[in-house]
C-alpha cells in the first residue's frame, strides 16, 4: 500500500462521510479503485489526492478544483 | 544502515590506526573511566557530523604529537565502512604537522564517501552520502551520551519533530494544515465553493432578501468563531504551558522533600561525626615521654637497669667498707711502730727552743748541744714541729673514692621508678585500651563517613535526575506555585466558558447555514449547494485523517516501546507507557499502571529502559519509514543499574534483532579487572578498552587506548 492508498484510506474512514455518503471505504483500498467507483465522493476524494499529488502549488490547486467541481456538477445528485 | 568497519587513527586517546569490526547484534565496549569510551563515541559524533569542518586541535593524539618530527606531518581520520542498499564508507580526515616553534598546523580537511555501482567504487562527497543514508533526522535518535540524555522528549518539539518526520502527517500538508491554516487544497476547495455557492444564491432574485439577511448572518458567526477558536487556542496553550511548570514542580515537589529529608541526615550525621572525633585523643608522643609509655615496650632493659644498678650500689658499699678498714689499720699500724706517746709540740715553749738553739745547750737534759751534733739537729727539728703546728691546720684533702654522685643519683631513679612499678606493668593494658578506645571511635567516625558518603551521593543522584537543578533551586521551587495554580485555573476557564461559546455558535452556523441551504433547494443554486457541502465534509474528512494518523503513529510507538518495557525489565514491576501528547504538540513519556495509576517517580533504572523502550519503538517506526534499519549507539546508558539487571538487559538486547553499540563499565569489579563470569554468561561481542600500560597520571602524551576482543 503506497502513501497515497493509505491517505485515501484514512480519508474514506471518516465515519460521517461515509455514513452520509453511504459508502464502504474497505471497497476502495486504492486510489485507481476509488476513481473508478460509481460514488461521486469517492471518486472526488481520489481525483483530489491523485490531483494535489502533494503539491501546494496554487496552479494545481485551481487545476484540480476545476476537475473536481466539473466532476461533481455532473455526477452529485 | 549497519555499521561494519570503523577505523580511528590519531583520535585523541587513539593513537595509531585502530580498526573494529562489527556484527549487527549487540556489541559491547568495556572500558573504566578514562580508558577512551566516550573518546570512541566523539570519533563517531564528529564523522556524522555533516554542518562543518572541525579541525580541533584538541581532537589530535598527544602521543602522535610529541612523537611527530618537526616539518612532517601525520593524518587524524575517522572512516566508517556501512551496509545501506550495497557497501559504502564515509571517511573524514585532516593533516596536521609540527612546524620549527613545535607548533601544530592543520590543513587538508577531507570528507569522502564511497558507494559500489557493480563492480565499481564511485566517489561522493561524504556528508552527502551519510545525509543520504544516515539523515540527520536518524541520527538524532541513534546517538545517545549517558544516561540523563535518553529521553528524547526532553526537548519539546521532539514529538512534533518524530511525527513529521517518520509519520505520513508531512503528506496531509498540501491538503490540510490545521484549523488556523487555510493554506490547503480542502480549505481552498470549501471557500471556493462556498463562494460559488453564495454568487449562485446571490444571483437568485427569488430569495434575496432573506438570501441577505442569512449570508449577513452567517458572515458574522464565521468571524465570532474564528476569534473564539483563536482565544480557546491561546488558553489552551497556556493552560498547557502552566500545567507543563505544575507537573515539572510537582516532580521536584518529592525531590524537595528528599532533598531536605537527605540535608537533615546530613547535618545529624556530621554533628555525630564531630562528637566522636572529639573523644578521639592519638597525642601518642607526648604520651610516650610524658606518661612513661615508653617503659612499656623496655621491661627487660627497665629490670636490667635495675640489676645493674643494685649491683654497683653494693658494690659501692663494700669498696667504702674496705676502703675505712684500710685507713684504720695504717693508722693504728704508726701508732703501735712509734711505740711511745710523744710530747706536745709546745713542750718547752717556743722562745726556750730558740734559745737553746742560740747557746748550743740542751736546758732540758742540761748538757751540750753542739751544732753538727744531733742533739742540735733534734732541738731544730723540735722547734720546725712547734712552728708548723703553730701555723693554721690546712686540712688535708682526702682523696674520695667516689667523689661524683651518679650512683647515688642512679639509686634515687630506680627507686623512685621502683615505686611506679604496679603502673608500669599495667601500662601495656593502658596502652592497648587507649589505642582500642581510639580505633573504636575512628571506626565509628568511618561509619559516619560512608553513611555521609552514601548521602552524598544520593543528593548527587536526586540532582542529576531533576534536569540539572541546583540544590538551591530546588528548594526554591515552590515561589511561584500558586501564580501558576492561579494562572492554569483562568485558562481552564476560560477553556471551558470558550467552548461552551464555540459549540453554541457552531450549532447557531449550522442552523443559520441549514436555513441558507433550504432556501437554495429547489433553486438554481441546490448544486452548488451540495458541491460545497460535499468539499466541507471532505475538508473534515481529511482534517481527522490527519489527526487519526497522528493518533495511529502514536499508537504504534506506544505498542511497540511497551513490547520492549517488558522485555527489558525481567521479573519486575515495569508499568505501561504512556506518550502524552500537549495541546501545543509537545509530548512527554509517562508510566501508568493497569488501573490508569500515573507512577510519579519511577526509579532510574526503570526511567532508563522505559526511555530505552521508546528509542528502541522509535528506532522500528524509523526503519518502517525508511526500510532501513539503523544502529543506536549508547555511552554509558546504564550507570544506576544494579549488576545483575544490568547483565539480564544486555543479555535481553542481544536477543533483539539491532545493531545495539553500548560503552559501558559493567563487567569490571571494583579492583578494574574483568568479571569474567559475567562476561560469560553474554552472548555478544565485547571488547575490552584500557589504557596501554605504563602510563604516567600526569602526562597526557602517554595515554593511548588498547581495545582487545574479548569474546565474539
Amino acid at each position: 500500500m503506497n502513501n497515497k492508498d493509505k491517505m485515501l484510506q484514512l480519508v474514506l474512514s471518516d465515519e460521517k462521510l461515509n455514513s452520509f455518503y453511504e459508502f464502504n471505504a474497505d471497497d476502495f483500498p486504492t486510489v485507481e479503485d476509488a476513481l473508478n467507483s460509481e460514488n461521486p465522493i469517492v471518486v472526488a476524494v481520489a481525483k483530489i489526492i491523485e490531483g494535489v499529488a502533494g503539491s501546494s502549488d496554487r496552479s494545481i490547486f485551481k487545476e484540480t478544483y476545476n476537475e473536481v467541481i466539473n466532476y461533481l456538477n455532473q455526477n452529485i445528485l | 544502515m549497519i555499521i561494519k568497519e570503523i577505523t580511528i587513527e590519531n583520535f585523541r586517546s587513539y593513537y595509531g590506526v585502530n580498526t573494529i569490526k562489527f556484527n549487527d547484534g549487540l556489541m559491547i565496549f568495556i572500558g573504566d573511566n578514562g580508558d577512551g569510551k566516550t573518546t570512541f563515541f566523539e570519533a563517531l559524533e564528529w564523522l556524522f557530523d555533516t554542518s562543518k569542518q572541525n579541525l580541533d586541535l584538541r581532537l589530535i593524539s598527544e602521543k602522535k604529537i610529541l612523537e611527530l618530527p618537526e616539518f612532517e606531518s601525520e593524518v587524524l581520520r575517522v572512516s566508517m565502512t556501512f551496509d545501506h542498499d550495497g557497501e559504502k564508507i564515509v571517511e573524514k580526515s585532516f593533516s596536521f604537522s609540527k612546524d620549527a616553534n613545535n607548533e601544530i598546523k592543520t590543513s587538508n580537511f577531507q570528507f569522502k564517501g564511497f558507494e559500489n555501482e557493480g563492480a565499481e567504487r564511485v566517489p561522493i562527497q561524504g556528508g552527502r552520502l551519510l545525509d543520504r543514508c544516515f539523515e540527520a533526522a536518524i541520527r538524532k535518535y541513534c546517538l545517545f551520551k549517558g544516561e540523563e540524555n535518553l529521553n528524547v522528549f526532553n526537548n519539546p518539539d521532539a514529538l512534533n519533530y518524530l511525527i513529521e518526520t517518520f509519520s505520513n502527517i508531512r503528506q496531509f500538508e498540501p491538503y490540510y494544515n490545521g484549523e488556523d491554516d487555510t493554506s490547503g487544497f480542502t480549505d481552498y476547495a470549501e471557500y471556493q465553493s462556498r463562494k460559488a455557492f453564495e454568487k449562485a444564491m446571490k444571483s437568485d432574485k427569488q430569495n434575496s432578501q432573506q438570501e441577505k439577511d442569512l449570508s449577513s448572518k452567517l458572515d458574522l458567526l464565521r468571524k465570532d468563531l474564528s476569534d473564539i477558536r483563536q482565544r480557546l487556542k491561546s488558553n489552551r496553550e497556556n493552560a498547557t504551558n502552566y500545567s507543563t511548570k505544575l507537573n515539572e514542580i510537582e516532580n521536584s515537589k518529592e525531590a524537595s522533600e528528599l532533598l531536605k529529608a537527605i540535608n537533615e541526615r546530613l547535618k545529624s550525621l556530621r554533628e555525630k561525626k564531630t562528637q566522636t572525633e572529639k573523644h578521639i585523643n592519638e597525642e601518642y608522643s607526648i604520651k610516650l615521654l610524658d606518661d612513661m609509655w615508653i617503659l612499656g615496650g623496655f621491661s627487660s632493659i627497665f629490670e636490667e637497669f635495675q640489676q645493674k644498678v643494685s649491683l654497683f650500689s653494693r658494690e659501692k658499699r663494700k669498696l667504702e667498707r674496705e676502703e675505712d678498714k684500710l685507713k684504720g689499720k695504717q693508722e693504728l699500724a704508726k701508732e703501735i711502730a712509734e711505740g711511745i706517746i710523744p710530747l706536745s709540740p709546745n713542750i718547752p715553749d717556743k722562745i726556750s727552743m730558740q734559745e737553746m738553739i742560740k747557746d748550743e745547750f740542751c736546758k732540758v737534759c742540761g748538757r751540750d748541744a753542739k751544732e753538727g751534733t744531733d742533739a742540735y739537729d733534734f732541738m731544730v727539728n723540735k722547734l720546725n714541729d712547734l712552728i708548723k703546728s703553730q701555723q693554721p691546720i690546712e686540712k688535708e684533702t682526702e682523696k674520695q673514692l667516689f667523689p661524683n654522685s651518679f650512683l647515688r643519683e642512679l639509686e634515687q631513679k630506680s627507686s623512685n621508678l621502683e615505686y611506679n612499678q604496679a603502673e608500669i606493668n599495667n601500662l601495656i593494658n593502658t596502652i592497648r585500651d587507649t589505642i582500642e578506645f581510639n580505633e573504636a571511635r575512628k571506626a565509628d567516625t568511618n561509619k559516619i563517613q560512608e553513611s555521609i558518603d552514601i548521602e552524598e551521593e544520593n543528593k548527587k543522584k536526586l540532582l542529576a535526575q531533576n534536569d540539572g537543578l541546583t540544590e538551591e533551586q530546588l528548594q526554591n521551587a515552590y515561589e511561584n506555585i500558586k501564580n501558576w495554580w492561579d494562572y492554569k485555573g483562568q485558562a481552564e476557564k476560560q477553556v471551558v466558558i470558550l467552548e461552551k461559546e464555540e459549540s453554541e455558535k457552531q450549532k447557531e452556523l449550522e442552523k443559520y447555514q441549514e436555513e441558507y441551504n433550504n432556501l437554495a433547494k429547489g433553486s438554481v443554486a441546490d448544486t452548488y449547494r451540495k458541491i460545497h457541502s460535499a468539499l466541507d465534509k471532505i475538508k473534515n474528512a481529511f482534517k481527522n485523517a490527519k489527526e487519526k494518523n497522528t493518533q495511529d503513529f502514536l499508537f504504534q510507538l506506544e505498542d511497540r516501546a511497551n513490547q520492549y518495557l517488558e522485555r527489558l525489565n525481567i521479573d519486575g514491576f515495569y508499568g505501561i507507557i504512556k506518550i502524552i501528547k500537549s495541546a501545543d504538540g509537545a509530548a512527554r513519556i509517562a508510566l501508568q499502571d493497569r488501573n490508569d495509576t500515573f507512577i510519579s517517580s519511577p526509579n532510574q533504572a526503570l526511567k532508563t529502559t522505559m526511555y530505552m523502550s521508546v528509542l528502541f519503538a522509535v528506532s522500528d517506526l524509523t526503519a518502517l519509514k525508511r526500510d532501513n534499519d539503523y544502529p543506536l549507539i549508547f555511552d554509558a546508558p546504564t550507570s544506576s543499574f544494579s549488576p545483575q539487571k544490568e547483565s539480564d538487559f544486555f543479555k535481553v538486547i542481544s536477543d533483539i534483532n539491532k545493531q545495539c553499540i553500548i560503552f559501558t563499565k559493567s563487567f569490571l569489579t571494583e579492583n578494574g579487572m574483568l568479571d569474567n563470569n559475567k562476561i560469560d554468561s553474554q552472548n555478544c561481542t565485547i571488547y575490552r578498552m584500557e589504557k596501554q600500560r605504563p602510563f604516567s597520571n600526569l602526562d597526557l602524551s602517554t595515554i593511548q587506548t588498547k581495545l582487545t576482543l574479548i569474546k565474539e
